[in-house]
């Protein structure tokens, strides 16, 4: 039997280190997870059991990016882009939970420097 | 016949049988079909039916929004969308929800996302699923209730249905 890793538990947030205050810039989230849909079938014809994320949100400092409310047929290994703008230096916080209760979070922070 | 006779000696065993195991299982077919009901983090607004539900029937401009995805992708496991709305053409009403439509899935919600407040600007990139070749419809929900979509006719040569990924 192969070891795997958790589902949903390696994650990239990938954020500029530096940006201007107000500057548009992409935030970029990865999570490693199957996003079983619960109608494959394994090599001996059995269906794998369903395991989506359930919930997913990223916000910047308590004020939120977005929160996913439906996620039945993104990719395996989900990845979303948005284009944020912010004023001071702070961090974003990803936090999702699968069917299973596997929960993951990942943060990453932005300094702001004077434009 | 042998056929007529049958429903005299088993309708009404059968019917109660049927009856009584009814309400058991109803319930959990339903469940069984809608399975990723978001529980946390809440929702700010108040909950609304899924977005196909509240997408039937009506006839939605295009406005400011845009569908960006391949007319033909060599497989449904990955298919890259960015959904986008011109800011030029919302005026002093702001994005609240993207969300994307697969009429032919099996799930036929792909994803519907609430905006937050620290977005610059209602684009959106991503990947999706598609179970079959069919019209892909992003759909925008501005703040005063207005919905917008665009819809894309997507060729698959694969289906995510029956892929190994």
């Amino acid at each position: 039997m192969s070891i795997e890793p958790i589902p949903g538990r390696n994650a990239r947030l990938i954020v500029p280190p530096l940006v201007h205050a107000g500057e548009e810039f992409q935030v970029r989230l990865l999570i490693q997870h199957p996003m079983e849909t619960g109608f494959r079938r394994d090599v001996n014809g059995e269906l794998i059991e369903i395991n989506l994320l359930e919930s997913l949100s990223l916000d910047f400092e308590g004020q939120p990016v977005f929160t996913a409310l439906s996620m039945n047929a993104l990719t395996a290994n989900p990845y979303l882009a948005f284009v944020v703008a912010i004023k001071q230096s702070g961090s974003f916080n990803a936090r999702w939970r699968d069917q299973r209760g596997n929960v993951g979070s990942i943060s990453a922070s932005v300094r702001v420097v004077a434009s | 016949m042998r056929r007529s006779n049958q429903p005299s000696n088993l309708t009404r065993r059968h019917a109660v049988a049927i009856l009584a195991t009814l309400p058991w299982w109803a319930p959990a077919l339903d469940a069984a079909a809608q399975p990723a009901s978001p529980r946390l983090p809440p929702t700010p607004t108040a909950p609304l039916p899924p977005l196909d539900e509240r997408t039937r029937g009506i006839k939605m401009e295009r406005g400011g929004l845009s569908l960006d995805i391949p007319t033909m992708a060599e497989t449904g496991a990955s298919v890259p969308v960015v959904l986008f709305v011109n800011p030029a053409s919302l005026g002093t009403r702001r994005v609240t929800r993207l969300g994307i439509l697969a009429p032919l899935n099996p799930r036929p919600v792909v994803l519907e996302i609430e905006l937050g407040s620290a977005l610059a600007q209602a684009r959106l990139t991503t990947s999706i699923r598609l179970g079959a070749t069919q019209d892909v419809v992003g759909v925008a929900q501005l703040s005063d209730g207005t919905l917008w979509q665009h819809t894309v006719n997507v060729h698959l040569t694969g289906s995510a249905c029956f892929d190994g990924t």
